[in-house]
């Protein structure tokens, strides 16, 4: 037993860090804001270059055969960032390219020359009937991308995005999301695989940036309670702001610790991973939300600025929470999975 | 990383699990008096002769010298086993020992520390007093040196188990002129000493553990110092690291079968509509996150392990874990109430093998004993995150 990240695991975060910061800064997000698709071709070639997209494929997919453990590492720096675009769901389509056997495809997403955004339905589904889409949908960066995913409890797959026609662009709250709507009448999944796995996977890969948001409004509200001054003194004296802190901190480091206790459990295929990666995703969430809740709180007039980038985690958090199942789901789950061993 | 256990551990917890099915206390623990000490003595006793006293006392003091992945699954299986985590050997064990392990000289260790293990003395902690509880260096309990004595006067409060114990680790304050955390003395005061009276104190939830203490004019030899006069504080603060990170594994352990006992207790009742419990959207929301929580308190345990494990000092995170769990226990015992409604409220004893209520009421003390939640948010604040004070 051991839950603390190896130094390779380290430097994978250290990598992505540096490399995101430089690519996509946050100060990004809002200079494209009228751009049709949310990250630039050239910080998307960075980051497919370094082979960020295919940590945890198998080397002939061209990825660095690594395990959900490395990609929760880079999924945290990638929420940290509130870096934009598909990386997620194009991760998430290369592993169910994968599991469906199309390695060529799997390779593809992996290097980057294609992309896939996400694609849920807004209506419920019977089990036997998720493999077709049907009714209204909702797109998550399906602008710039190919295919687009579909993650289910019951299964996964892929869908063409022009199978979707006509596309409709809807304003996102979040200026590093693309959102759109679509009708979809009897489009049946591609790629197809039945079972939870790529929902586990999202689930943690979720958590890991719901991690990330809520470390990084720990941080920005402790900096600020350090440095802004009133009645001649840093605002982080008084306890109600001191708390307010630790409170940040507490939740953060919850969220942390299960996120890598999920990421372990299903690296190692343990019999409660699923139980794991649901808590870990309604644990994330919560915290990210109170995190980004109170960071906006701690930095007063200037919280609600657009300048400001509080309003990011919270509306990143939304996004985020929504694209792959939604964090009822995940509580139901984790009453229904069975008891934690 | 991961969260697997090696064979060689795998093989330890088994041992660990056999031996506290076959030899913990069948009876329920006495509610107080002398026959719980004798309860709580006799089972130290037991599971020191079996070797397993001190499974985090280095070696050299009679401890198993256990490593702190087995101090884990030590605590976890005596968890599981539902055995109660803070009787009357806590402080000796967990306070008293380790701090003369730390502080004190060879021959006070040597006399001390082996009845500490076998079960043969019970440690209480007198370091509150009505005018210094989180405040505790303001303490004002008075220790004047007279010859090779110390002449103690004054008064302590909230010292648990004070009336069954047979020695105190007692600070103070023997030095006015200096700083307050200057001129605090660290004693071993002989319960049994003339001029000691004890009078208990009734607790919410029906116990007696707590009590106070006068001193009128009490003399401890100056041999029972430990560390040096006037440096006592410093010696109170020696401790902190000593259960690297294990301190509310067996308490979370507990927690966790609560939370999965209230869970099933829901399949069975219906309320007072006659629906199922077991479909109340409210209650599965709530059950459902405590349930998650519950597990994220296990992972921070393990995160902090698994940092000591690789050697590293736990420092003031620890109280993230203390400030986590005992708000966490407050909730799953409110749930409670809520679940099992007017059941509840007979009231039968605060070990909770009985009665939801004794429980209930029990779990306010969380967030006061050991240091207030406000304390330990002041702590981490100031310590871990370096705010300005
Ligand atoms: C179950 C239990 C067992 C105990 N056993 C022992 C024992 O064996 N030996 C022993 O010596 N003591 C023992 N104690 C006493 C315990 O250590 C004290 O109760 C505790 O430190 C608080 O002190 P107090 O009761 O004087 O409260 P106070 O310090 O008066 O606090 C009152 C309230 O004010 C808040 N407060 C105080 N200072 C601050 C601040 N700076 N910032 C914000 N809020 C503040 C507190 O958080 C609390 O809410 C025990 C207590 C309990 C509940």
């Amino acid at each position: 037993m051991d839950l603390v990240p190896s130094d390779d695991q380290l430097s994978i975060a250290e990598a992505a860090a540096e490399l995101l910061s430089a690519v996509a800064p946050t100060a990004s997000l809002a200079r494209r804001r009228d751009d049709s698709v949310a990250i630039s071709d050239s910080a998307w070639g960075s980051i497919a270059e370094a082979g960020l997209l295919g940590i945890g494929l198998p080397d002939r997919v061209g990825g660095a055969d690594a395990g959900m453990q490395e990609e929760t590492m880079l999924f945290r720096e990638v929420g940290r960032q509130l870096a934009p675009g598909p990386l997620l769901s194009t991760v998430l389509a290369a592993h169910i390219a994968l599991d469906s056997g199309d390695e060529a495809l799997a390779a593809e997403f992996a290097a980057g020359s294609l992309r896939a955004g996400t694609a849920r339905s807004l209506q419920h589904t019977d089990h036997d009937a998720a493999a077709v889409l049907n009714g209204e949908l909702m797109l998550w960066d399906s602008t710039g991308s190919t295919w687009l995913v579909v993650v289910t409890a019951d299964g996964a797959g892929l869908v063409q995005t022009d199978q979707l026609l006509p596309l409709r662009p809807e304003r996102s709250i979040d200026p590093g999301t693309r959102l759109g709507s679509a009708f979809a009448n009897d489009v049946p999944l591609s790629h197809w695989t039945p079972g939870d796995t790529t929902c586990i996977r999202a689930l943690v890969l979720v958590a890991a940036q719901l991690v990330g948001i809520a470390e990084a409004c720990r941080d920005a509200a402790v900096t600020h309670a350090k440095t802004r001054e009133q009645f001649g003194r840093p605002i982080g004296v008084n306890q109600a702001i001191k708390h307010a802190c630790v409170d940040m901190t507490v939740a953060a480091e919850q969220a942390r610790a299960q996120l890598f206790f999920a990421a372990a459990s299903c690296d190692g295929d343990l019999p409660d991973a699923r139980f794991q990666a649901h808590a870990a995703r309604v644990i994330a969430a919560n915290a990210a939300r109170d995190n980004a809740a109170k960071n906006i709180q701690i930095h007063g007039g200037m919280g609600f600025t657009m300048e400001f980038e509080g309003h990011l985690h919270v509306v990143r958090t939304e996004t985020l929470g929504q694209q792959f199942g939604t964090n009822e789901a995940s509580l139901e789950a984790v009453l229904t999975t069975g008891a934690p061993q | 990383m991961d969260v697997d256990f090696s064979n060689e551990q795998q093989a330890f917890r088994d041992e660990v699990r056999t031996w506290l099915a076959e030899n913990a206390p069948r009876e329920a623990r006495p509610h107080g008096g002398t026959e719980m000490r004798e309860h709580d003595l006799a089972w130290q006793h037991t599971q020191s002769k079996a070797g397993w006293a001190g499974i985090s006392w280095p070696k050299e003091y009679g401890g198993r010298g256990g490593s702190v992945l087995e101090q884990l699954i030590w605590f976890e299986e005596y968890g599981r086993a539902g055995l109660p985590t803070m009787d009357s050997c806590f402080v000796g064990l967990s306070h008293a020992g380790p701090t003369l392990m730390a502080c004190a000289r060879e021959d006070q260790k040597e006399f001390h520390l082996p009845p500490i293990l076998a079960g043969d003395v019970i440690w209480c902690q007198g370091f509150s007093e009505p005018g210094s509880g989180s405040d505790l260096a303001s303490l004002s309990v008075r220790g004047e040196v007279d010859g090779d004595d110390i002449v103690v006067n004054g008064q302590k409060i909230w010292t648990s188990y004070a009336d069954l114990a047979d020695w105190q680790e007692l600070l103070v304050r023997t030095n006015r002129s200096g700083k307050k955390h200057d001129g605090i003395t660290w004693l071993i005061c002989d319960m049994r000493s003339p001029g000691i009276t004890i009078r208990p104190i009734e607790t919410i939830d029906g116990g007696t553990d707590f009590c106070e203490v006068f001193y009128d004019d009490v003399r401890i030899p100056r041999s029972n110092v430990v560390g040096e006069i006037d440096r006592g504080w410093g010696v109170a603060m020696s401790t902190l690291s000593f259960e690297r990170g294990t301190a509310f594994t067996a308490s979370q352990v507990k927690l966790a079968r609560t939370v999965e006992d209230l869970i099933a207790a829901t399949q069975d009742r219906v309320d007072a509509r006659g629906r199922a419990l077991v479909d109340d959207d409210g209650l599965r929301r709530r059950l459902a996150t405590v349930r998650a929580e519950v597990a994220s308190l296990r992972s921070l345990t393990y995160l902090m392990v698994s940092k000591s494990a690789k050697g590293a000092i736990p420092g003031p995170e620890g109280s993230i874990v203390k400030l986590y769990y005992s708000e966490l226990q407050q909730k799953v015992a409110r749930l409670g109430m809520d679940i099992l409604g007017a059941d509840s409220l007979k009231f039968i004893d605060a070990g909770h093998r009985g009665g939801w209520s004794g429980y209930f009421l029990h779990t306010f003390s969380s967030t006061i004993g050991g240091g207030t939640s406000e304390i330990q948010r002041n702590i981490i604040g100031d310590r871990v995150l370096g705010l300005p004070r």
